[in-house]
């Protein structure tokens, strides 16, 4: 599908997406929306854009579709400024609103946003057809999209934003209020874009998306990057937990309180259910072999950090309005 | 190029969503259709005589010249008024209270300043006695414009009669005073051969004094030798002796003439020998406002007298006032303000571009809409990061909404002009120039999507966008003389109209429907209507990406 595109040299290359002590600060607000902000992401790869509410992704996703000018720092496009037409045409957006014309049909809608994009002729119409078997929406081409079901939406919505075949592609929140077969049918899309080369920046608040579909994570929270790397990487910086469950005579109570002299963070999780974890990989180990000693463990099971439990020790748990 | 090829996209775009939008289609061209036709059928009540039987107006004829009663009269039998006698003593406040619509008082005085002020040939001032009228504080604003132009109608036409009229009468005069100089002219002629035959006995005289003169001398020398003798002196009898000639001659001249021209009997008594002064005359013809200005100097005269040295005036030469200058004169004649140039619209000139403006205007709730929807759900945000300038998204909104303003005008234009015939005995006139409607209607149009397009990006929200579009509009409409019309307004309004950009559109189209006007002559209105118009689009693509 990229085949024909241009490619620049160097670090266009290596990164898609490359941001350098990046500022936003909106008008009357108390602190920045990007205050230093600086990431990079690898071309060709599928990377979940994670932060809570505020935490400045569509601030980032907006600059990065050019919406939105940088107070300071620069951001590169396959090596390209932002600021280059040739770096803007290489990104495609499908932003979290369904952005289509209701009283226009799906084929309509393709045909006009595929004009601003430049197309014309026989490319236009063979883009538009690709676009709406890429959206599985051939059969419903004529129909206005005001009588779509929300699914119908959903995958025209990313149909237009593929339509002049972006090497970059942002995605905000693509799945938002869409069925199991449509959330499956446009996770099979992006992943053969993503198999064909084409890379994928995709912000989300579901984190068992990102752990499927993406390769790579960016957790961003306050304007600034938290952590970066592979989704193994980002959720295997912190050390596992430890479950065990315990026989009739043991009290979790009592246990949880022992472990937490040793230093330890405990969670009851039931009667007979307790977790223990620590930054202390040793201190950990040594104080579960203790208890373990002292009888009353039934079973001992090594539990890995989740994404969302991973994302939550980064960002906190209390609530963001 | 590109741009170019943007703004046709969008453009494409929006007339297609706007004309699959019923609602819009039916506010912008259904809603002043309606009010065109209903409106203009009752207006054309208003103007009727069925609804002016229903108006009761008190007149009081005080005035008993020939054109204070001819006025009156008229206004009797058609005046479209049902016109009531005064009863004694009652004032105009308990007149009203009684259900009375308006009183009217031709004063005493009238027709004499009329009949003056149409003698300068409708030039000057008109004198003080006027027409006086006072509406009912209740009567609706239609009323009294319609009353006002009735009045001001009723009196030009009975004007325009009598400067008829007087013309007629000098013309005559002028025949008769032409023959009158004809037969001066040949009397003149007599009287020179006779005077020719006067002089040739004036030299036979001559040679008689002459003779007489050395006759004298012989008595002086005669005399000179008595007074040597009886002891005068010579140079006193001399000089008395010269009177007494000089006084003999004289008088035998006079006796020798006058005996003459009485031997003729022809010549009237009083008249002298000496060529009669040309009689002297001041004429003044009826000149136009705009000669005088032009010529920057008095008005031309003429001079003519006749015979017995009457003055006699003389019919112009070039065409007397027309019509629009002498209603231009209206409002001398009438003690209260009339309309502009007193050349009224009719119903449908008032309505068809009135509401035309009204729904080119009205644009802004469906324009507003549709760009709030934009920035919502996010197309306006995918066209801008698609590179497509703020600018010509904006332009895309302009020309088809400028398009729609054109289709807007075409089709009242259309209902006017076929549809209320139907209907009524109305009938819309376009003017001389009819040509001049479409940069008339193509500025309206700008103007209105622009104010659509400020009201849009001004606003937060569709609601905000909404209830001030439609707000504004209708304020704006009603004091650009849109639902009222401009000259039945107090004088402070009409000033305040001016802010009004449906006013400054109206006026142009009134212009080119009652007097005719050209490029040149609404090129100020359209000048305030591309003016606010670019004004309100540097503003709108300022920010239309704020959101």
């Amino acid at each position: 599908m990229n085949a024909a595109r241009p490619r620049s040299d160097g670090d266009g290359d290596l990164y898609a997406l490359e941001a350098r002590d990046l500022a936003f600060t909106f008008p009357l607000a108390a602190r920045p929306a990007l205050d230093q902000l600086a990431l990079r992401v690898r071309a060709g790869s599928f990377t979940g854009l994670l932060g809570p509410n505020g935490a400045g992704k569509t601030t980032l996703v907006n600059l990065v579709s050019g919406l939105l000018t940088a107070e300071a720092g620069s951001l590169r496009v396959f090596g390209r400024s932002i600021a280059e037409r040739e770096a803007r045409r290489a990104i495609g957006s499908c932003p979290q609103e369904l952005a289509l014309y209701p009283t226009l049909t799906a084929a309509e809608n393709l045909r006009f946003f595929g004009r601003l994009s430049g197309l014309r002729g026989a490319r236009l119409s063979d883009r538009v057809e690709a676009c709406l078997a890429i959206a599985r929406l051939v059969a419903e081409a004529d129909r206005r999209v005001e009588r779509f079901s929300g699914g119908m939406k959903r995958r025209l919505n990313l149909g237009v934003a593929l339509l002049h075949e972006p090497r970059l592609l942002l995605l905000d929140e693509p799945t938002v209020g869409v069925d199991a077969p449509s959330r499956l049918a446009i996770f099979g899309a992006l992943e053969a874009l993503n198999a064909s080369g084409t890379t994928i920046l995709y912000t989300t608040h579901h984190m068992a998306e990102v752990e499927r579909l993406c390769d790579e994570v960016i957790v961003i929270d306050h304007g600034r990057v938290l952590a970066a790397g592979t989704t193994a990487q980002v959720c295997g910086a912190r050390a596992p937990s430890f479950r065990l469950t315990l026989g009739a005579g043991a009290s979790a109570a009592a246990l949880a309180a022992e472990a937490e002299t040793a230093g330890l963070r405990t969670r009851v999780l039931g009667e007979n259910e307790l977790e223990l974890t620590s930054d202390d990989l040793a201190a950990l180990t040594s104080a579960v072999a203790r208890l373990v000693a002292g009888g009353g463990v039934l079973a001992c099971e090594t539990v890995r950090p989740s994404l969302e439990q991973r994302f939550l020790a980064l960002t906190g748990e209390e609530l963001r309005d | 190029m590109r741009g170019l090829r943007n703004l046709v996209t969008l453009a494409g775009k929006e007339l297609v969503v706007l004309g699959r939008d019923r609602q819009a289609a039916a506010l912008l061209f259904g809603m002043p259709a309606v009010f065109v036709l209903f409106l203009s059928l009752a207006l054309e009540q208003v103007y009727g005589e069925k609804m002016g039987v229903q108006l009761g107006v008190v007149l009081e004829v005080e005035d008993h010249g020939e054109l204070g009663r001819e006025i009156a009269e008229r206004l009797r039998e058609e005046g479209g008024f049902r016109m009531l006698l005064r009863p004694p003593g009652v004032p105009n406040a308990e007149l009203f209270r009684s259900g009375t619509s308006a009183a009217v008082r031709i004063p005493a005085g009238f027709s004499a300043d009329a009949e003056a002020f149409v003698r300068a040939s409708c030039t000057g001032e008109f004198g003080p006695n006027r027409i006086q009228w006072e509406a009912s504080p209740a009567l609706d604003a239609a009323y009294r414009w319609l009353l006002e132009a009735r009045l001001a109608t009723t009196c030009m036409a009975v004007l325009q009669e009598e400067l008829g009229e007087g013309q007629k009468e000098l013309g005559e005069q002028l025949e008769k005073m032409g023959d009158e100089l004809t037969a001066m002219g040949e009397k003149l002629e007599s009287m020179g051969t006779e005077l020719e035959s006067m002089g040739a006995k004036l030299e036979e005289t001559g040679s008689l004094l002459e003779s007489t003169a050395a006759e004298l001398q012989t008595t002086v020398e005669l005399l000179e030798r008595a007074s040597a003798l009886l002891g005068g002196t010579v140079e006193e009898l001399e000089t008395a002796a010269r009177a007494a000639i000089a006084e003999q001659a004289a008088s035998a001249e006079a006796a020798s003439v006058r005996s003459m021209l009485a031997a003729r009997g022809d010549l009237p008594e009083g008249v002298s020998l000496e060529e009669p002064p040309l009689p002297e005359l001041s004429f003044e013809r009826p000149v136009r406002a705009s000669e005088r200005a032009a010529a920057g100097a008095q008005p031309l005269t003429e001079t003519q007298r006749n015979e017995g040295g009457e003055e006699l005036a003389t019919p112009a030469a070039t065409p007397v006032a027309d019509e629009a200058e002498i209603a231009a004169s209206a409002e001398l004649f009438l003690s209260e303000r009339a309309g502009p140039r007193n050349v009224l619209p009719t119903p449908l000139q008032q309505t068809v571009p009135g509401w035309s403006l009204f729904a080119m205007f009205f644009i802004v709730v469906p324009l507003s809409h549709g760009l709030h929807r934009e920035r919502a759900e996010g197309t306006l945000r995918r066209i801008l990061a698609l590179a497509v300038p703020q600018g010509a998204f904006v332009l895309g909104k302009v020309v088809p909404y400028v398009l729609v303003g054109v289709l807007q005008f075409a089709g009242m234009l259309a209902v006017g002009l076929y549809v209320v015939p139907l209907v009524s005995d109305l009938s819309l006139e376009l003017g001389a120039r009819p040509l001049v409607l479409l940069p008339i209607t193509l500025a309206c149009a700008l103007a209105a999507t622009s104010y659509g397009l400020l009201v849009a990006t001004l606003a937060r929200t569709p609601e905000q966008a909404a209830a001030l579009g439609s707000t504004s509009v209708i304020v704006l409409a009603v004091i650009g003389g849109v639902m009222v019309p401009h000259f039945a307004m107090p004088e402070l309004l009409q000033k305040l109209a001016l802010a009004s950009p449906l006013y400054w559109g109206h006026k142009a189209y009134l212009d080119a429907f009652l007097h005719g006007a050209g490029l040149a002559e609404v090129s100020r209105s359209l000048f305030v209507l591309v003016a606010f118009a670019l004004v309100c689009l540097a503003v709108s693509a300022r920010r239309v990406a704020r959101y």
